[in-house]
């Protein structure tokens, strides 16, 4: 199983040259994973932030940006899981949009709890579970 | 061999709601890195470069490690070489680090490109521009 989302480029998103500049990349493909959080795991951002103070910081990121997005144009974004650890997870996001594919990341994040100097700790049990469905055979 | 470095201090604009920089933050500085390399190493401003001469060097490539959490407040001195020179491509090598510690490490390939009205194009670095690479060309004497 994989999740899905599509997200249109805006103005906001563009640089001189009317292409998507790349850090408001790398905030979508972080919109990416935050969506599937809350809508494919039911573990939002907001209680892990606010009552669990702990997070998902990224570890290494690669990022191949193969055809530039303009303003208009519509991605959408497929999330796959590809390795589950003790205290990280690996995923692949690429973007496209209509035949063309615009980037393909795979990015590293591991589990932290935020109050303590973002120490990293064991995947929860209860989320390690939903995320299981969505690990990539 | 030069390496061309610079400081940013992490500000407010750069933090999330854990305090520590947010990583879409961390590549706007490596733009903003990038940036000042080409006016003080390069000696061309980005406003020469984009826009009067219409050329640009958009990134097709990029591995980037976080190494260690950046908080606000922290200087960040970040050093760039170039690590691999190519016709019309470089890869640039760009680190962090902070209190004697490194905070991250990226390599990216960037591309020299001409722009025209239906896009761009990619084109070989003009030899003046060559050359003031190759003095950051990681190994060169």
């Amino acid at each position: 199983m994989n999740f899905s989302v599509e997200y249109l480029i805006r103005f906001q998103h563009c640089d001189p040259a009317g292409i998507v500049f790349y850090p408001r990349y790398y905030e979508m493909l972080n919109q990416v994973v935050e969506d599937w959080f809350a809508e494919g795991l039911d573990w939002s951002w907001a209680d892990m932030a606010r009552q669990r103070s702990e997070g998902v910081p990224l570890v290494t990121a690669r990022c191949d940006f193969l055809e530039s997005s303009q303003i208009g144009d519509r991605v959408t974004f497929t999330l796959d899981l590809t390795h589950i650890g003790r205290k990280s997870f690996s995923l692949t996001i690429t973007g496209t949009c209509g035949d063309s594919t615009r980037l393909r990341a795979e990015m590293v994040l591991v589990y932290v709890h935020t109050t303590d100097k973002m120490r990293a700790i064991p995947l929860p049990g209860e989320l390690r579970a939903r995320m299981q469905p969505y690990l990539k055979q | 061999m030069a390496v061309f470095e610079t400081d940013i201090q992490v500000g407010f604009e750069h933090t999330d709601v854990a305090g520590v920089v947010f990583y879409p933050r961390y590549f706007e500085m490596l733009s903003r890195v990038t940036e000042r390399w080409f006016q003080q190493g390069l000696n061309i401003t980005y406003r020469q470069f984009h826009q009067v001469e219409r050329r640009g060097i958009p990134l097709v490539e990029v591995h980037c490690r976080f190494t260690r959490p950046s908080f606000l407040s922290d200087v960040l001195n970040f050093r760039l070489a170039v690590a691999k020179l190519g016709r019309s491509s470089a890869t640039l090598h760009i680190e962090a680090h902070c209190n004697g510690e490194q905070r991250l490490a990226a390599d990216m390939v960037v591309v020299h490109t001409e722009t025209h009205q239906d896009g761009m194009t990619s084109k070989a670095f003009p030899p003046d521009m060559a050359a003031r690479m190759r003095e950051f060309v990681v190994g060169a004497t």
